[in-house]
């Protein structure tokens, strides 16, 4: 939270007179939070710049519904997990339309891509994978505190969670982590 | 689930993400030299936790990273792609390319073209008709006869740039201004 509450009011008012330099500055502000958030919805990171970019639009769309701008933050969460998880559906079924006219299987590759070809070695994707796994109400929060360091009650305000749910997911994201990570990693 | 055991791995999950009060802190101390099992699942944890934050810098950033640069790079080429065609366009124009003097044909070119030096960027012309000597069926006439004009009627062939010309000799018409008599 770079911006003060006065400061991101402004912001947020220029923004919405059509004001690029505000509406720029509002980018710069939330852009990295926003594919970390887009990352930890899907999972994915092949999808994040293309979901980013629907992100942003939809946002200025719709700046005009936001009512405290205090709240931004929050606001542009629900935006990025609506865009994400509408871009994985429609990911989903365009493979599996794929594959239904390929007469294949369908497959779940998800991982492969990027990461394996990013990746590298071995360990690198398991670990991936298993974050992949991970059902969403865990893996939020997980990225979210490993990506962009944020402590439990930034979490908690993105989320529009209590701090002790932050808290609790965390600990069962590392708890299905280690069960799925067994005697994969040492320590 | 043992409530012993989660109520440690909440005071680990803590402490990794730097959420410990001093109290939990020392707790968690005490409770990692006295307890083997404590301390192998505070290890096991936090390499977990450090080899997956790792792993998820590396594929988030990394990937975010290419792309960036592609586009990047995709501008800066862009740009290269335009000012290369900008400066062959101006070689172009400032030495033009003499015609090649290619075998005779025996084809009949167009004279308007062939005065002019095609642009680089012009599209190559189609090759010229070939047109070759049918025997006549008649003589033309070496004499117009008075009073006459030639007219054309140009009717295309089934293949592109065949035509059939039939060439008219028509009587000319005169308009006469009849009201001036009266």
């Amino acid at each position: 939270m770079s911006i003060d509450g006065e400061s991101l009011r402004q912001l947020v008012a220029e923004a919405r007179q059509g004001d690029r330099a505000a509406a720029d500055r509002l980018v710069r502000e939330h852009a990295s939070w926003v594919r970390s958030a887009i990352y930890a919805v899907t999972g994915r990171a092949d999808l994040v710049e293309d979901v980013a970019q629907q992100v942003w639009t939809r946002a200025w769309e719709q700046l005009g519904t936001l009512e405290d701008p205090r709240r931004l933050r929050a606001w542009l969460y629900t935006i990025a997990r609506n865009t994400a998880i509408d871009a994985s559906i429609a990911r989903r079924r365009q493979r599996e339309l794929a594959a239904t006219l390929d007469g294949q299987a369908v497959c779940d590759r998800r991982g492969r891509g990027p990461f394996g070809a990013a990746a590298g070695d071995e360990l690198h994707e398991t670990l991936l994978r298993a974050v992949q796994a991970l059902p969403a109400i865990y893996r939020e929060p997980f990225v979210l505190r490993h990506l962009e360091g944020w402590n439990y009650a930034e979490i908690g305000e993105t989320l529009g969670l209590p701090v002790e749910s932050v808290e609790t997911r965390l600990v069962r994201a590392r708890r299905l982590l280690r069960e799925m990570l067994q005697g994969k990693v040492e320590p | 689930m043992n409530p012993e055991l989660e109520k440690l791995e909440h005071l680990i999950s803590r402490a990794l993400d730097g959420e410990c009060t001093s109290d939990e802190r020392k707790l968690l101390k005490s409770r990692l030299r006295n307890d083997p099992q404590a301390r192998a699942l505070f290890d096991e944890l936090r390499t977990l936790d450090e080899a997956l934050g790792d792993a998820l810098r590396r594929a988030t950033r990394r990937t975010w990273h290419i792309i960036s640069f592609r586009s990047r790079w995709g501008r800066v080429g862009q740009g290269l792609i335009v000012t290369a065609a900008a400066c062959l366009a101006a070689m172009a124009w400032l030495h033009p390319t003499p015609p090649k003097a290619g075998p005779a044909r025996p084809t009949r070119s167009i004279p308007a073209q062939a005065s002019l030096t095609p642009s680089w960027f012009a599209p190559s012309p189609p090759p010229a008709d070939e047109v070759t000597p049918i025997p006549s069926a008649y003589e033309r006439p070496q004499l117009r006869v008075r009073g006459t004009q030639r007219n054309w009627i140009v009717i295309p062939g089934d293949r592109p740039g065949t035509f059939m010309v039939i060439e008219v000799d028509r009587v000319r018409t005169h308009v006469i201004d009849v009201h001036r008599d009266f």
